[in-house]
């Protein structure tokens, strides 16, 4: 049976390797013809690009200040599959040594908890009673400056987490969160 | 090389043709004798296990709330040692523990026995495979010793987390306008949660159903020393009286 | 009547032969405690495989009353565990027997380890275990987000910031993990299904082929 088989090898293709290659074909393009939907269907949150969702804060970019930061509440429609919600995001906004507005997020990079910046009662800024640190996080005690800086001596090991930031017409566009570098 | 002194019968030959053949001292067949043995074993130990499983009732936490809260997260028990292993490596190195460390451990586990290829079985007889075997077990269990102590340390650190069962979920806020809101967003905000919904502080969601707007004041001002200053860090008493007046107008509808 | 039932079935199917072969292999001395104690050890495999049954049974009754999204999950997992019949039972038996199989599996391989028993010829056995163990820890991670509590949510977050560092591929690999940028609704249902059709799957046919492989090299000799 093999020598047979190893004489009709030399000759080229047998019969039953052809049939072999065709059976395999075909199993190929079964398969190939089943995951072909069934991929893509796995994998369509890699389709959906993130990131270009920029929502506007109501806040003009002249009346961010460079001395003190601004609080900007802002409501974001957020879309999670089939589940579609207003979440409200809070921001404080200053301007850079450069002039860039820098969008910080108000949550303590330490556990989360929420940090109060130097306001007076009606929630106009005014210089802090800590020195350089204006922010101040009720629960572990992490302050930082007004751009955001941490008080490496204190709990939080990183700067306040930034928005990305786009200007469109005049207006503060706020992106993504995004977390500075030490 | 006991058993493989009957390899050579057919499967499905009666058992009679193999009790004709010298057996092994102290070998049984699979059916009954031994499996009896085991399910003996197997009824002990689910007996254990129901019985554990009565007393130590599992608890849910909180429902999940996708706002940071200061929750510290914890992976179950037996990721611990992989949670503890990235520590090490903070900053960019942290690929160092997500992909280096474990690959490499895992390519070792899965080639073992193209490394370990001598012929001896016993453990004495093979010390390179016996040793990092055991010295990995021990780096493990010292890891997962370690996440648990760091984990039950940060916990100490962390403020009592806010029983938030009894909050109302069929109350929205009331009057969002308010010159109190405003100073309530700026200067309690921060511990009783935006919306009224509690962090660090109780939630104040529905309170006006349990005080009114003078009660509220007085409690204000009066704090909850250490936890809340009195005035809760208001020290105008007219601010006060705003915030009071206008938590008094939350009540559950 | 029984006797007159097996027979029928015999004569046209030919069963005999197929179980005859599992039940009458012999079990060697040194793996029956009951010749020595110390073979206790030899136990944790089956064992492993009977809490394994376990969690695939309380899996599927828990399925009755269980709801993947991100509204209902927690009140249906508050509802099994406070109002249903040994509701907490049931859950009881899923929560604490996840743990009970890492343990029993881990002493199942150090035994396997220690004694050498992934030795030439059963090399092919060891990986198809290790495969195993990735599985399992699958099931814990994918299982330990359904209740769709803090302490669920937070462990995924967690292991999806996790996943993220991996370089180059990371945040592909989150976004399909999460599936999306949201941790939410989408998760859940993506690790419903990786939990619940996915992972046992693949579970039934690696213990296939590790079960069909111990029956054709047998156990491996004493020491």
């Amino acid at each position: 049976m093999s020598d047979q088989r190893g004489k009709e090898g030399k000759q080229g293709l047998t019969r039953r390797q052809f049939l072999n290659y065709a059976l395999g074909g075909t199993g190929a393009f079964m398969a190939a013809t089943i995951a072909a939907p069934l991929v893509p269907f796995a994998i369509d949150p890699l389709t959906r690009s993130s990131g270009g969702n920029f929502f506007d804060t109501g806040i003009a970019e002249a009346d961010v200040k460079s001395d003190f930061p601004l609080m900007a509440e802002f409501k974001v429609h957020r879309k999670d599959g089939w589940v579609e919600e207003n979440v409200k995001v809070r921001a404080w906004l200053i301007k850079d040594e450069a002039g860039q507005v820098l969008a910080m997020s108000p949550i303590c990079t330490h556990l989360g908890c929420q940090v109060a910046g130097s306001v007076d009662a009606s929630g106009n800024p005014e210089p802090s009673k800590d020195g350089e640190w204006w922010f101040h996080c009720p629960c572990h005690g992490g302050r930082f400056t007004v751009h955001g800086i941490n008080d490496p001596a204190k709990p939080p090991q990183r700067p306040l987490d930034v928005y990305e930031v786009k200007i469109e017409g005049g207006k503060v566009m706020l992106g993504n969160l995004k977390q500075r570098k030490v | 090389m006991g058993q493989d002194f009957y390899r050579d019968r057919i499967p499905g030959t009666p058992r009679f043709r193999e009790k004709d053949k010298k057996k092994p001292i102290g070998s049984e067949p699979f059916w009954p004798n031994f499996l009896l043995k085991e399910w003996i074993v197997g009824a002990l130990f689910l007996v254990a296990f129901t019985i554990w499983i009565i007393f130590n009732p599992v608890h849910l936490s909180d429902v999940a709330d996708p706002n940071p809260s200061g929750y510290i997260p914890m992976p179950d028990w037996y990721f611990l040692f992989l949670y503890q292993l990235l520590k090490y490596f903070p900053g960019k190195m942290v690929w160092m523990g997500t992909v280096v460390i474990p690959g490499i451990a895992v390519t070792l586990l899965i080639l073992a026995p193209w490394l370990d290829n001598s012929k001896a079985r016993h453990p004495f007889k093979r010390p390179v495979a016996t040793t990092s075997m055991i010295l990995t077990l021990l780096l493990m269990i010292w890891m997962t010793y370690e996440a648990d102590v760091q984990h039950e340390e940060a916990l100490a650190h962390l403020p009592k987390q806010v029983d938030k069962s009894a909050m109302p979920t069929d109350t929205a806020l009331v009057d969002e306008a308010d010159p109190g809101a405003k100073i309530y967003s700026a200067s309690c905000a921060g511990c009783h949660g935006a919306d009224l919904k509690g962090s660090v502080g109780p939630f104040l969601l529905g309170i006006g159903n349990k005080h009114d707007a003078a009660k509220l004041e007085e409690v204000i001002t009066k704090g909850f020393p250490p936890n809340m200053p009195a005035g809760g860090g208001l020290t105008k008493p007219e601010d006060i009286k705003a915030v009071a007046e206008w938590l008094g107008k939350q009540k559950q509808q | 009547m029984l006797k007159k039932t097996y027979d029928w079935i015999d004569e046209r199917l030919n069963i005999t032969p197929i179980w005859r072969d599992f039940a009458d292999h012999d079990v060697p001395a040194h793996v029956n405690p009951a010749n020595k104690m110390s073979a206790f050890v030899y136990c944790f495999g089956g064992l492993t495989f009977l809490i394994i049954v376990t969690q695939i049974l309380s899996g599927m009754f828990l399925a009755m009353y269980y709801v993947p999204d991100i509204v209902n999950a927690y009140r249906s997992v508050q509802y099994i565990t406070d109002e249903v019949l040994l509701g907490n039972i049931v859950r009881g038996m899923h929560f604490w027997g996840a743990s009970l199989v890492i343990i029993m599996m881990f002493l199942h391989m150090l035994r396997v380890f220690f004694t050498g028993a992934y030795k030439a010829p059963r090399e092919l056995n060891w990986v198809v275990g290790v495969l195993i163990f990735f599985v399992v820890m699958g099931f814990g991670f994918t299982g330990y987000l359904l209740p769709w509590d803090q302490k669920a949510y937070w462990a995924t977050a967690v292991g999806a910031q996790i996943a993220e560092t991996v370089p180059v591929l990371g945040p592909y690999i989150k976004t399909l993990l999460v599936g999306g940028d949201i941790l939410g609704a989408l998760t859940l249902t993506r690790f419903f299904a990786i939990h619940v059709f996915f992972l046992p799957a693949a579970l039934l046919g690696l213990l296939g082929l590790h079960f069909i492989m111990i029956r054709k090299q047998g156990i491996a000799g004493p020491l």
